[in-house]
């Protein structure tokens, strides 16, 4: 009887560390990609900004050689 | 068949156990050779290739003007390199591709594309500028790699272009910024990975440089300049507009009629010394007046003659004499024998610490390198000292004949001069209000009563003087060629600005009050709306 009590608490804990394991890694991965978006985004944004800037001095300069 | 002696299985043995024991020591050795020797070798590549050390380059400041607009500004480019080991077609198929993206190409990298064309020839970097959308257009072509560069934009080209850059330079570090580093765990595919391991030292973002330059002003005055040269034949021209009240300079130019200098961050109204002649005479009435010693209803009693000192002789420029000249009539006249008289009413001690006190013998300390400042004279003979009453035998430059004219402008207040908005203004009372209310008479009585006013708008009150001044050769003057001169403000009562032009060896005429009080004048009306 103890030993069929350890063998399911042996295997209750496996399932556990293998459900804990696939839960946290995908939440791990789910972030990683998010802040792999949020990077890209970011030095989209740069891009633009930069873009909009030049184009704004540009548009205003007064200096028509 | 003969049986093994129990000698003879001992030998065995132990050729086996040495055997052992020699790969035992084999394997210690390579261990020790890895992991002692190679340890840190090893260690390194592993961390490169679980870690990525990216530097963050910050974006640099930009320079902007009085309206906030940039005058200079960061830019993003690709630069192209091809690589040929990884080229899966042919150089002109490729070249074909890229032109297609960039008609410009092959012409900007004519001589480039010729050494690449050499078989040993396997990498090579070009110089034309790629955008970001013409990068990941190519970038899918094997063989060619792109990296991020950064360069400075000018949207207003040639528009106070040496200033800006000077700028630049003076205030490298603030408008870089400071560059970051991060360290980050990668996955198979090179991407980071979000973990504690990860380390990062933050980048600082470059400061913007709000100037004082009123673009409009810099833009006309510069447009005036290279008219006045044309009209007046003259070598060069520069011109230095500032706001009284604060000392903020608000358009500064040079024009060469053949540009020479090859700098670009040189800044000749501050790098170049010259005699300021005449226009230094209401300095150096509002000095003798100020101290005291000079009587504001001071008449000369000696200018009917030329006056003598040692071997020299001090005449006017135009050979008259102007007797029982009061000090309006010396301004006036430009009377160079009555302003050898009123020096001599302020001495030679207190010509010295006025000088000092309007700082005509340091630099200004504007934002700029390359400023220059005359060496102290040590001895003042009496020639030298009389004729420096009409500024021969000094040198200064131009922002501080202004800095020290301002003053007659400001109330008897000397301003710091400078370009950056944040600079605090610093003030130093030099001359008295009722020293200055007097010279401002004086001056605009000259403006209104010499040959000059013809050419001033009408209706409008100027406090200037004119200068024409010889240029200092091998210790002597050159008859040939002249600096003119032309400096004051506007209006006299509460100015909105001074200005200085001056105009070098103009060869319609060597006067400034021809060539340098034009400019000034027609410039004055075109900038008085604008502020």
């Amino acid at each position: 009887m103890t030993n069929r009590i350890l063998l399911a608490i042996a295997l209750g804990l496996l399932f556990f560390q293998i459900a804990f394991s696939i839960y946290y890694s995908s939440q791990i991965v789910s972030y990683n990609q998010q802040y792999s978006q949020l990077e890209k985004k970011y030095s989209e944004l740069k891009f633009e900004n930069e873009k909009l800037q030049i184009e704004y001095a540009q548009k205003y300069a007064i200096n028509r050689e | 068949m003969p049986k093994n002696t129990p000698s003879t299985e001992n030998k065995r043995l132990k050729i086996i156990l040495l055997t052992i024991y020699f790969c035992f020591i084999l394997v210690l050795g390579r261990l020790f050779y890895w992991q002692i020797i190679k340890g840190h070798e090893l260690r390194d590549k592993a961390i490169s290739q679980i870690y990525k050390l990216n530097t963050i380059i910050p974006p640099q400041g930009d320079v902007l003007s009085s309206d906030n607009y940039p005058l200079s500004l960061d830019y993003s480019y690709y630069s192209l390199s091809l690589y040929k080991p990884n080229f899966k077609y042919e150089l002109p198929k490729i070249l074909q591709e890229i032109e297609k993206v960039e008609p410009e190409f092959a012409t900007q990298n004519a001589v480039l594309l010729e050494k690449f064309n050499n078989p040993a020839q396997k990498w090579m970097e070009f110089v034309t500028k790629f955008t970001r959308e013409q990068s990941q257009q190519l970038a899918i072509i094997s063989g060619l790699e792109f990296y991020p560069k950064q360069a400075r934009l000018y949207p207003e080209k040639s528009l106070a272009l040496n200033i800006i850059r000077n700028l630049e330079q003076y205030y490298r570090r603030q408008i870089s910024g400071q560059v970051g580093f991060s360290r980050s765990v990668i996955d198979g595919i090179g991407n980071s990975l979000l973990t504690r391991k990860n380390w990062k030292k933050n980048e600082f973002d470059g400061q913007d440089i709000h100037t004082t330059i009123n673009r409009q002003i810099q833009l006309l005055s510069e447009k005036s300049l290279i008219n006045g040269i044309e009209k007046y034949q003259a070598d060069s021209a520069s011109l230095i507009i500032i706001k009284p009240q604060t000392g903020e300079i608000i358009a500064m130019a040079s024009v060469e009629a053949t540009p020479s200098s090859t700098s670009t961050t040189k800044v000749t109204n501050i790098s170049n010394l010259f005699e300021p002649g005449s226009i230094f005479k209401p300095i150096i009435m509002s000095a003798a007046l100020d101290s005291g010693n000079l009587s504001p209803n001071f008449i000369c009693d000696k200018c009917q003659n030329s006056r003598q000192i040692g071997q020299y002789s001090i005449n006017n420029w135009d050979d008259n004499f102007h007797p029982d000249s009061t000090l309006q009539d010396i301004i006036k006249n430009s009377d160079n024998i009555g302003m050898s008289y009123v020096i001599d009413q302020l001495g030679l001690k207190k010509f010295l610490e006025y000088y000092q006190l309007l700082r005509l013998d340091q630099k200004t300390g504007v934002e700029l390198s390359g400023e220059s400042v005359s060496p102290q004279k040590t001895s003042w003979p009496d020639i030298d000292f009389a004729t420096a009453s009409f500024g021969q035998g000094i040198a200064v430059n131009q922002l501080q004949m202004i800095q020290a004219f301002n003053t007659i402008a400001n109330n008897g207040e000397l301003v710091k001069v400078h370009l950056n908005q944040q600079s605090p203004v610093n003030k130093v009372k030099v001359f008295d209000q009722s020293t200055t209310a007097l010279m401002t008479k004086i001056l605009n009585y000259a403006v209104d009563n010499s040959p000059v006013s013809v050419l001033k708008p009408k209706d409008i009150s100027i406090c200037a003087k004119s200068g024409t001044s010889q240029v200092a050769v091998k210790g002597g003057y050159t008859d040939s060629s002249t600096i003119g001169s032309y400096i004051g403000y506007y209006p006299c009562e509460n100015p909105i600005f001074t200005m200085i032009v001056t105009i070098d060896n103009p060869k319609s005429s060597p006067w400034g009050s021809s060539t340098a009080a034009p400019i000034w004048f027609e410039l004055a009306e075109k900038i008085e709306p604008l502020l």
